[in-house]
């Protein structure tokens, strides 16, 4: 079981998900979130040492004040990185964590000394635009992040709370300060200079990708991998954007493996 | 209590299997659907209905901001008022829009309404709305997270040049502007009133009242569901302790009026049809862009008057299958012979407490000899009759100079 730290840096309370043993990796998750209960962060766990900050705003949208581009997210999370103190982390992001990530690689090369990029936005292809998850009602957002029906329906199961239950309300604050949060940084398309700064990573990068992925089509392996001297990368079938969760084995396997 | 007739100016040309073939009438309405010759005819005799609105005695004439939206043809509002600023010379030119945030920099907000408010002479009523998500987040592609935030600092921006005579330095989140030195100065001094068209934003009550801006409720569903919304705002003013003077507030309503009850749906039950059915034909999932709506605002349970749209509108069945009765019954339009009309608007007087109510007259498809003939019924059978309510309130949400004498007669 993971558990819940505050670590403070760059002015805020950051809540941080720990567990495990060995090779430290710090986990930046996307749109749906991290909590105590998630089946791939419980499974990576079992395999290194994880950290997984809950980013800003997911808890609190107060935390968002002072954080007002995807410049300011950028230096918050080095200093989060910093306050961690495992120099030698595999920093991974999955989705809009991916392009945390990779900003904070290409703001402060020497934080960051492996990056791992599962799906990550930040680029845009205009044949083939990253989906509009906020323009999305209901099962339409299900639709693109999942591929695998029965990873989908464990997920609802663990996540989803009926609109009879008391909690539904709580529920539906906490997905509106989410999906506020990632907005905040990638509104109204969620490339914001990556681009140019993409050069600045020179530490060895894994992309990962699932074939069918939706939301930031795999495609978008290959304009990462352009950028980036020393990108390998891997593309899952049967798996959309929600990867690590339609195929934790063999998300995990290449993320312990790369944290080597 | 003051009468403004308010136009949206719908495109009058959607065609029958518009719900069928497309999934809304706003942000990715296709514009090839849009025939210039149609639109021509329609803002002409959109505006000449206005102009005529002011012969009639109505005290303001209304127009708003949409984009990308084929029930609204006024993307900049500030054009038609200033084509009617030319051609009228009573009535109050109330400009509902500006979406303040879409405005950059702000200041050509108070540039172009101090603008409108000499060449009319001082007849200008400004509005800030926030925008709805549709037309802010999605057509304009403006943050939610930090629109009201941004939308706040451009208010801030041109209440100041209008009040500041001397030169100054703006250093804003948003606008940063080292010389800001508004050219045209208002006519009215300090400032033309101020109106708000919000939803249910908790926030925006306190707003209002804390600028002195009129809070209106721009509602496509009536005087009825409107009730719980604008008793929030005179809750807010209540507890706040300030007089509750009707003139703080406005509201829209539909209206229809004709020689008998029968004859008023004979005459209009086509544009209820085409409106609610096609014009309100909108996409879930353009309703609530994350940040658009606070937090405080969704613990208070109210929703925005767009999720109410699209609650109804989504389930087509609901709207497709309302009867006349049922429109009537509901309130979302007032319809009926004068004795009617003047009857259930004093209800809505009652109900509401709003001292500027905003008549809608022209909706949808309905063509100009109808919507003359109703605005003229209005002015001449309905509104003599209510015209004395809140007469002992001061009205200071109205341009001074106009004095708001008009007798609808």
């Amino acid at each position: 079981m993971l558990r819940r730290e505050i670590v403070p840096a760059a002015g805020l309370d950051w809540q941080v998900l720990r567990g495990g043993a060995g090779r430290p990796v710090v986990w930046l998750h996307g749109l749906t979130g991290a909590d105590g209960n998630d089946p791939f962060l419980d499974a990576l766990s079992r395999r290194v040492e994880l950290f997984a900050p809950v980013m800003p705003g997911f808890a609190d949208l107060d935390e968002l004040d002072g954080l007002d581009d995807i410049h300011d997210l950028a230096l918050a999370y080095d200093e989060l990185l910093a306050a961690l103190n495992r120099p030698d982390a595999l920093v991974v992001g999955h989705g809009f964590g991916g392009m945390v990530a990779a900003e904070i690689a290409a703001h402060v090369p020497r934080r960051v000394t492996r990056l791992g990029l599962i799906a990550p936005m930040g680029l845009w292809d205009e044949e083939r635009p990253v989906a509009d998850l906020f323009a999305l009602p209901g099962p339409l957002l299900g639709d693109a992040l999942w591929e695998d029906a029965a990873a989908r329906a464990a997920w609802d199961d663990a996540h989803l709370v009926p609109d009879t239950q008391p909690a539904a309300g709580d529920a539906m604050i906490a997905t509106a300060q989410a999906n506020t949060a990632v907005a905040k940084f990638v509104w109204p398309i969620p490339d914001k200079g990556l681009r140019k700064r993409l050069r600045r990573i020179v530490c060895p990068t894994l992309l990962l990708w699932g074939a069918a992925d939706r939301v930031v089509p795999a495609t978008y392996a290959d304009l990462f991998a352009r950028r980036l001297t020393g990108a390998v990368q891997t593309i899952v079938a049967g798996a959309g954007h929600m990867l690590p969760y339609e195929r934790t084995a063999i998300t995990v396997d290449a993320l312990a493996g790369f944290a080597e | 209590m003051k009468f403004h007739c308010f136009h949206l100016m719908s495109y009058p040309g959607l065609p029958d299997d518009f719900r069928d073939k497309h999934r809304s009438v706003w942000v990715d309405v296709p514009s090839r659907l849009f025939d210039p010759k149609v639109g021509n005819r329609a803002y002409n005799d959109y505006l000449d209905l206005l102009e005529e609105a002011e012969r009639l005695g109505f005290d303001g004439i209304c127009v708003n901001e949409h984009h990308s939206n084929a029930y609204g043809l006024m993307p900049s509002p500030n054009l038609m008022a200033a084509a009617l600023a030319r051609r009228t010379s009573r009535a109050a030119l109330v400009v509902l829009g500006n979406s303040v945030a879409l405005y950059n920099p702000p200041i050509r907000v108070a540039e172009e309404f101090a603008m409108l408010d000499v060449i009319s002479n001082g007849r200008l009523i400004g509005g800030f709305p926030v925008g709805t998500p549709q037309d802010t987040a999605f057509a304009y592609g403006e943050n939610p997270a930090t629109l009201r935030e941004k939308y706040r600092e451009g208010v801030e921006l041109i209440l100041r040049a209008w009040a500041e005579p001397d030169m100054f330095s703006f250093n804003g989140k948003y606008t940063q502007l080292r010389y800001v030195n508004c050219w045209p100065r208002p006519m009215q001094q300090p400032r033309p009133p101020i109106w708000v068209p919000g939803g249910a934003s908790v926030e925006t009550w306190d707003y209002c009242i804390d600028q002195d801006f009129l809070y209106s409720n721009l509602s496509y569903f009536g005087y009825l569901e409107a009730r719980k919304v604008m008793d929030g705002f005179w809750e807010t003013v209540a507890r706040r302790n300030i007089d509750a003077n009707p003139y703080r507030a406005g509201f829209l309503q539909f209206v229809g009026v004709a020689d008998s009850d029968a004859e008023a749906e004979r005459l209009y039950w086509p544009h209820v049809q085409y409106f609610w059915q096609r014009c309100l034909h909108t996409y879930a999932g353009w309703v609530s862009p994350p940040g658009y709506t606070s937090v405080p605002t969704m613990r208070a349970g109210i929703k925005s008057q767009i999720a109410r749209i699209v609650r109804r509108a989504g389930s087509r069945a609901d709207l497709s299958q309302l009867t006349w009765g049922d429109f009537i019954e509901r309130g979302y339009i007032v319809a009926g012979s004068a004795d009617t009309v003047a009857q259930r608007l004093g209800d809505l007087a009652d109900t509401l407490k709003v001292g500027h109510l905003m008549v809608l007259p022209q909706f949808g498809d309905m063509p100009r000899d109808k919507a003359f003939e109703n605005i003229g019924r209005f002015a001449r059978d309905v509104a003599p009759r209510l015209r004395n309510r809140y007469a002992e309130w001061e009205d200071r949400w109205y341009p001074a100079g106009i004095g708001g004498q008009h007798a609808a007669a």
